[in-house]
């Protein structure tokens, strides 16, 4: 769990996170894999299962990813979602998590089922999604390093 | 379908699934959210037992992973971008993705071991 994520339940979506908003996914290198058959690395699955942390592109600077927590995510990919992308998918919210590893506001937690659940298991319908998401090739800031 | 490619013994597939257990043994315990946490032994020999309970040799090798919240997922990509997930969680539960060739999704739980080689037996069609 994150530091300092909430535990209730939250009432509505968060629209801090306003229309047009880049959230950022940092990427650990254990889930960017060469898949059978294939020539090029993927996010896979686990990227979005679980609770999912997102940081705003607006509040977080490239060198503050860098930086964060003794330089842990120093050698992190960051994929690159759109708020509009992961509020279309039926029932997401993203909420707003205090961490005080982030700026004010930065951290963001996404919610399924309209606020019922932060935890998100193989079987639901948003994980898939948001790994085709990422996948796109566009999604992507930079890769983790090897 | 599964790809020919990468099925070389029949049961190259379990000693990856061995070795790539072994290695997430040592996996860091305190990732938070933010990357995969190592799994307890037990779910660990659990997953092993995957190797056993499975009948078909015919798999592709897996890629297998751990979660943040310590659960283990074994993968197997065929062609055309098909797919078998098996996720085993810390609470026992056990979750399936199944992706066809067309790109359709079906997910659920697994109640018993048979349900695992029929999924199986479906993704090597």
């Amino acid at each position: 769990m994150a530091a300092g994520a909430s535990p209730a339940a939250p009432a509505q979506d968060d629209w801090r996170i306003k229309p047009g908003e880049t959230l950022w996914r940092l990427l650990d290198r254990n889930w960017y894999r060469v898949l059978p058959g294939n020539t090029h690395s993927s996010v896979i699955i686990d990227t979005f299962l679980d609770e999912v942390s997102l940081i705003r592109k607006t509040l977080v600077s490239e060198r503050w990813v860098d930086l964060v927590k003794g330089g842990r995510f120093a050698n992190h990919g960051i994929i690159e979602l759109s708020e509009r992308e992961i509020r279309a998918i039926s029932g997401c919210w993203l909420i707003v998590s205090a961490d005080s590893d982030w700026p004010n506001d930065a951290h963001v937690l996404i919610y399924r089922d309209y606020g019922k659940s932060k935890r998100l298991r193989l079987r639901h319908p948003e994980p898939p999604i948001l790994t085709s998401l990422a996948n796109d090739g566009r999604s992507f800031l930079r890769p983790p390093k090897p | 379908m599964a790809n020919p490619a990468n099925i070389k013994s029949g049961e190259g597939w379990r000693r990856d699934l061995e070795y790539e257990l072994a290695r997430l043994h040592g996996l860091p315990t305190d990732n938070g959210n933010w990357g995969p946490n190592a799994p307890d032994l037990g779910l660990l020999r659990k997953a092993a037992k995957l190797a056993i309970e499975i009948r078909r040799n015919d798999l592709p090798r897996p890629i297998v992973t751990a979660t943040s919240d310590r659960a283990i997922h074994v993968a197997w990509f065929g062609l055309a971008n098909t797919e078998l997930s098996i996720v085993l969680y810390p609470d026992d539960e056990i979750e399936w993705l199944l992706r066809a060739a067309t790109g359709k999704i079906e997910t659920g739980a697994v109640s018993e071991i048979n349900q695992i080689n029929s999924l199986v037996d479906r993704f090597l069609q």
